[in-house]
């Protein structure tokens, strides 16, 4: 990700003030350096933790620096596979020279989620129910499970990836304990002619637990983008990080994401994305309104006004088509001076970015993010705020080999959607033509099974991050291969379900045990 | 703890010749009877002393079984040492050597020194390669080659040692260019004149006292 702000830096082209700034120092490490530092001055800060990997790897300190190989790049897998929560496939591969060390961060957990109030007390959970009377656990606080994972891609430094991971997902937890009643509510009344509690109303609709959810994890997000101002008083926290969330509750599956990591879904034959990429172009038009209602801002420097091409300064007084932000339709407008100043998200693609300086429109941190040797903030350009998708698991049919899939765009930017799928569904056909021809023994099948999805997870690494040649990083089809960081969950759908609906059917019998 | 050289070494070999116990019983002196099955690549890390001088090695040991063999052919690069071990039990794995040091010779730089070891000597009843065929091998290479116990510890200190030994008469001969880092050697952090910042490592945080 950081190429993107060096590249903008240099290939920002502009006769304005802000791009002449911009273009100013071409030595590049320096702009490196001083580009996302901004006006910050005084003391060195401490960091807030040190370097570290994902904790499901297990790697020791030592191991940690010996991934640090930017000439052979090393695949790093989970050692410990019941680690996983769903035994879950993952894979990380750093990039291959352009930062100090892998700027992409990762976590998984499952969560018990019980009121705040009984944080403490006895709950509801299968373990602990056994031995115990019926009257009893009837009286237990409710609990909900979830299953959460978290991928974040840093940019300018790996302090804020690192942060978020390790502290996002207690956050979440805190937000969702809030509301567990009403989420445990909904669920025993779902399917259910009478309401066994008030359902909440808002006007004429009423609020579901998806939208209870779905809450959470947006206000999850903005906790933690303030949280990391607050940090940035007291520590090092450069730079920012996109944010992509799985989690996994109540039979849903809640997709979040905030930058241009991606979650696809396999099922089945069919591969179906089911996140956006948020780049500055496929959100041209927020950023724009944004600019437009916020003037100062543009800093008198940028123009929040869509054209159909770059204005030029001779192009002052003939007319051009226009869009307004806020509309969708085209218009034409007589072209003035203001029209000729710098485009708030120029370019195209991958290469669009925000003034001229980053590449992703949403993300977490990046409070520190000025344009060079200006006080220009874009930080409020940036959206913190997660996009969420609901995918109902419930009723559906899964195999083995339905997965979803996660990484950052160290693997998109090179791999296709399709392509991701081809090698993930290859690898876990192997595996399950393995189960099903009877020749293999108990031992070699349980191998299989513990990691056959960390297997998948590392071949998409593998495929993204290539073999190195005289020429560079390159795929096997001899195209160019990915030089940034690569990070990949492969998480299986059906491996939930069935922890769901085991629950579900618990949960009924103590039911029907107490009605007796 | 400070070295004058660290060496990168990578042990390949097919599957099952005890290429994880031989680094298990190298860094931590131990012998685990089941191991699981690596499927991507582990790191191992020792020092020793070589003409007074404090050597660490870096030690990948990788997968061996032919479904990895694209990814652990990408770690032959930046590895100043191999140890290619087969198992003395089991021809097969003596008669892939010659594929394994094909592998060896095309990805790595052509300065590696290469260390055959015949793995398992404790297994002298079940001996289904004999030592003079390996030694016979070794010869035809250009190799040095031991027969090591994983299991009892023989040899296993002078196959890491004496591999170390040759990369360090190399290093003195003036045939490794040991400013180029794709040789898999590197000077200590102390004799060397720039020391590029890395992020001072640290080990992972376990998912409970981690959050504020």
């Amino acid at each position: 990700m950081l190429a993107r702000f060096k590249d903008a830096a240099m290939s920002a082209i502009a006769k304005r003030s802000v791009a002449e700034k911009m273009l100013a120092d071409t030595q590049e490490e320096s702009a490196r350096n001083n580009f996302i530092s901004g006006l910050a001055s005084g003391p060195p800060k401490p960091e807030k933790f040190p370097y570290g990997r994902p904790y499901f790897l297990s790697l020791d300190k030592e191991e940690v620096q010996s991934a640090i190989d930017f000439g052979t790049r090393p695949i790093i897998i989970p050692r410990k596979v019941y680690d996983m929560p769903l035994v879950s496939g993952y894979a990380e591969c750093l990039n291959g020279g352009k930062s100090s060390c892998n700027e992409d961060n990762s976590y998984a957990c499952e969560m018990h989620i019980k009121p705040k109030s009984s944080q403490n007390g006895k709950t509801l959970t299968r373990s602990k129910t056994v031995m115990q009377p019926m009257q009893e656990i009837a009286k237990m606080a409710p609990c909900i499970e979830a299953v959460y994972f978290g991928m974040f891609d840093g940019h300018a430094g790996y302090q804020t990836s690192l942060i978020v991971s390790r502290q996002l997902h207690s956050i979440l937890q805190d937000l969702l304990s809030e509301c567990v009643d009403r989420l445990v509510a909904m669920r025993a009344s779902a399917g259910k002619e009478t309401l066994e509690t008030e359902p909440i109303t808002l006007g004429f609709s009423r609020v579901t637990d998806d939208d209870l959810i779905v809450g959470a994890l947006e206000e999850a997000f903005q906790l933690m983008d303030q949280r990391l101002k607050k940090d940035g008083e007291k520590f090092n926290v450069r730079g920012g990080c996109t944010a992509i969330v799985a989690l996994f509750v109540n039979g849903k599956l809640y997709v979040a994401n905030a930058g241009d990591s991606r979650a696809v879904l396999l099922h089945g034959t069919t591969v179906k994305q089911v996140s956006t990429d948020f780049t500055p172009e496929k959100e041209k038009q927020r950023i724009h309104l944004k600019g437009f209602t916020n003037p100062e801002l543009l800093h008198n420097e940028f123009c929040s006004l869509e054209f159909q091409r770059r204005v030029a300064k001779s192009d002052i007084g003939s007319r051009m088509l226009c869009r307004v932000p806020g509309t969708t339709g085209w218009k034409f407008k007589t072209i003035d001076e203001d029209d000729t100043k710098f485009p708030l998200v120029i370019g195209h693609g991958k290469n669009a970015r925000i003034m001229g300086t980053i590449g992703v429109s949403r993300g977490l941190g990046d409070h520190d993010l000025y344009i060079y040797e200006s006080d220009i903030s874009i930080k409020p350009f940036l959206s913190c705020v997660p996009e969420v998708k609901v995918i109902d698991l419930r009723e559906e049919k899964y195999d083995q080999t339905d997965v979803l899939i996660m990484a950052t765009d160290g693997l998109w930017d090179v791999v296709t959607n399709a392509r991701a799928a081809e090698i993930v569904r290859n690898e876990l056909q192997k595996s399950k033509e393995l189960h099903e021809n009877g020749q293999n023994g108990p031992q070699k099948i349980k191998d299989l099974e513990k990691t056959k999805y960390i297997i998948a997870a590392q071949r998409l690494v593998m495929e993204a991050r290539g073999t190195f040649t005289g020429q560079g990083w390159k795929k096997s089809s001899g195209e160019n291969a990915s030089f940034d960081d690569i990070s990949t969950f492969v998480i299986p759908l059906k491996k939930y379900q069935d922890i769901w609906r085991n629950k579900c059917a618990f949960e009924n019998s103590i039911e029907a045990a107490l009605r007796s | 703890m400070s070295y004058a050289y660290l060496f990168k070494y990578i042990i390949i070999g097919d599957t099952g010749v005890g290429k994880s116990c031989l680094l298990l019983q190298f860094t931590d002196k131990r012998f685990q009877p089941v191991h699981d099955l690596t499927i991507g690549v582990e790191f191992g890390a020792r020092m020793i002393s070589i003409d007074g001088k404090q050597i660490k090695l870096q030690i990948w040991d990788t997968a061996g079984q032919e479904s990895f063999r694209s990814i652990t052919r990408s770690y032959y690069r930046g590895a100043a040492g191999a140890l290619l071990v087969y198992d003395i039990t089991r021809r097969d794995t003596f008669n892939h050597l010659t594929t394994w040091l094909e592998d060896a010779r095309q990805h790595s730089n052509s300065n590696m020194v290469i260390m055959l070891i015949g793995n398992k000597s404790d297994l002298e009843a079940r001996r289904d390669v004999k030592k003079e065929e390996g030694e016979a091998f070794a010869r035809e290479h250009g190799l040095i080659f031991m027969e090591t116990s994983a299991k009892t510890a023989a040899n296993v200190e002078e196959a890491f040692i004496n591999t170390a030994k040759e990369i360090y008469q190399k290093i003195q001969d003036g045939v490794f260019d040991i400013n180029n880092e794709a040789n898999g050697i590197k000077i200590g952090p102390q004799h060397s004149p720039s020391n590029p910042s890395m992020p001072s490592g640290g080990g992972n945080a376990g998912p409970s006292g981690n959050c504020c």
